[in-house]
């Protein structure tokens, strides 16, 4: 049961999108978050999704892998959009007891749904064609210039790293106690909530006294293997930009630029 | 030349009550003293909280002497300057194979030592590959460690020692968690590194290993009680008894023969095979040695 946790899903294909540098996927992401609340116009969104569309072509990630990703937000997605159409005021189209149905509330939660819906696929999209590791490289080359504001960028990064590869260890090690404990009548299955909860005491305690033990273990293991402060630290598979991750930039830039200047060449021409 | 030395050094932790106030001291390593030449291959023994891991830890600068002084290639390892310096020269790998390991890739875990001492990147991918192939895991570079045997994860924490170019490695109880096959391949590795010249100090319970070492000292509350060759040390069992040892079978059943009255030479074997061979000796007639 705890296995079925993933972290930073992973969706192994050998595509132009998973061979980018992660530092160019990070500010992809960036960007196309702007371009999410920069637009406010129907064809702006036709052309995010349209090249939104190919960028996933193109990642051989298949659609209905992305669209499973949205399950997890459905209920915080209607909510928003029903609150969306009952509280914005004008035009009203039907109206019972207290509430009101708007025309600007049902675009406002037409757009808001769709923006909602492209910044977790664009986001999941990032996941899926980078592994961790290389997302944690990324960050923390992206995020280097915070180490001249005393931002410990690297101990966070090695954080994230080491959290990534104690997650089968710890599962394993959960799974384990989950049978060892279930042989001697435990039972994490049955009851209501609250008798779950207490079930699952048995199974945190020996899990967290475990966790501390491999963590004292393992800053040795840091301090025995030099890990310190230096600026030195040199990388086995540095980052490096190919012609490609620049082309990707170039286009990038492209992109957000047409965005921008749609919607201010359609607010001069009137439409909004 | 003497790679190691420690000089009457001493350490103690402090005890707790329950609301944090100290109590107490237990003492963990107490005035002990020894010199490691450059080259030995030394094998630590004692009993459990006999002190032998916090000697160990002594000898990388994970703990500094309270008392007294430990050299590394003579570097007082209480220099804090000098303490990366110490830290490659004398690598370390621990009991439990899974909390030594910090990558998720495993090529990335063995540079992790050299990234850290900022070995260029040509000069790094040399140490790694080839610290890799030396333990026998070249063709696993770019797995997770996650599916590994534990004597192959040992390994892998060996070549991620290996890739500082250490001068000594400090193995506590490296084989303690290991099947026998772990264990063998382990000390297939450690053998290899001792013969390429790198001092090896070994603390482990298991005597047959010991056995293989050139030198053997037993640690009791924090002195060393014993030390000598595998032959001086176990051939004197009634005292390395009285510290919670048993000697190897062989040594015991060759006293045993002994005190029957076979005449067997002054050689002590070992093993049960060089025991067996000094008893077909002496059954074909006479020269007993
Ligand atoms: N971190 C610690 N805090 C308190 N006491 C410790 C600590 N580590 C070891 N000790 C105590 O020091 C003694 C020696 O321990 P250790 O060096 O681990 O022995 P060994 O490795 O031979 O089993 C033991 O009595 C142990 O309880
Ligand atoms: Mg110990």
């Amino acid at each position: 049961m705890i296995r079925n946790i993933t972290l930073g899903q992973y969706y192994p294909a050998k595509s132009r999108i998973h061979a980018l540098d992660p530092r160019v996927k990070l500010f992809a992401t960036f960007i196309f978050l702007i371009s999410l609340f920069v637009n406010d116009s129907f064809t702006g969104y036709i052309f995010i999704i349209a090249c939104f569309g190919m960028v996933i072509r193109v990642s051989r990630v298949p659609l209905g892998y992305m669209i499973r990703g949205l399950k997890g937000i459905i209920f915080i997605m209607c909510f928003s959009v029903i609150i969306n159409i009952f509280i914005t005021e004008g035009q009203v189209l039907l109206s019972f007891w207290i509430f009101k149905i708007t025309l600007e509330g049902l675009i406002r939660a037409a757009y808001f749904a769709i923006r909602l819906i492209l910044l977790i696929l664009g986001s999941s999209l990032m996941t899926y064609t980078t592994t961790p590791n290389s997302l944690t490289d990324g960050l923390e080359k992206s995020l280097g210039f915070l180490t001249y504001l005393r931002v410990p960028v690297h101990d966070f990064a090695t954080m994230i790293g080491i959290a990534l590869r104690f997650i089968p260890v710890l599962s394993e090690e959960a799974d384990r106690i989950i049978k060892a404990q279930e042989a001697r009548g435990a039972d994490f299955t049955q009851g209501n909530l609250m008798k779950r909860v207490k079930g699952m005491i048995p199974l945190i305690i020996p899990l967290l006294i475990s966790a501390f033990r491999r963590a004292e273990d393992l800053a040795l293991a840091l301090d025995a293997r030099c890990y310190n402060k230096e600026k030195w630290r040199t990388k086995l598979h540095p980052l490096k930009y190919s012609r490609a991750d620049v082309a990707a930039y170039i286009l990038l830039l492209l992109y957000l630029g047409t965005v921008i200047a749609s919607k201010y060449a359609f607010e001069y021409m009137g439409f909004v | 030349m003497d790679l190691i030395k420690a000089e009457d050094i001493s350490y103690s932790f402090k005890e707790y009550d329950e609301e944090g106030n100290v109590t107490g001291a237990r003492t963990a390593v107490d005035h002990l003293s020894i010199t490691v030449p450059a080259g030995t291959f030394l094998a630590v023994l004692g009993r459990n909280g006999s002190g032998k891991s916090t000697f160990a830890k002594h000898l990388n600068a994970l703990l500094i002497p309270q008392e007294g002084t430990v050299y590394v290639d003579g570097i007082d390892t209480s220099k804090a300057k000098d303490m990366l310096l110490i830290r490659r020269n004398v690598g370390m790998v621990f009991q439990n194979p899974d909390n030594q390991i910090v990558s998720t890739v495993i090529e990335e875990d063995v540079a992790f030592g050299p990234e850290n001492l900022g070995v260029p990147h040509g000069e790094l991918e040399d140490r790694v590959y080839s610290s890799l192939e030396k333990v026998g895991m070249s063709e696993y570079a770019s797995n997770s460690p996650t599916k590994l045997s534990g004597g192959q994860k040992q390994r892998i924490a060996i070549a991620g020692v290996l890739a500082m170019k250490p001068k000594a490695v400090v193995f506590d109880e490296a084989t303690a968690m290991l099947d026998p096959k772990g264990r063998r391949e382990v000390m297939a590795a450690l053998k290899k590194l001792h013969e390429e010249g790198i001092t090896i100090i070994h603390i482990t319970h298991h005597m047959e290993e010991a056995s293989e070492a050139e030198r053997v000292i037993i640690i009791n509350d924090g002195k060393v009680v014993m030390d000598g060759t595998p032959q001086e040390v176990f051939g004197n069992h009634a005292e390395a008894e009285k510290y919670g040892l048993r000697a190897p079978n062989a040594v015991l059943l060759r006293d045993m023969l002994k005190d029957g009255g076979m005449r067997l030479g002054e050689h002590i074997a070992l093993d049960e095979k060089e025991l067996a061979m000094q008893i077909a000796s002496h059954l074909r007639g006479g020269e007993d040695d």
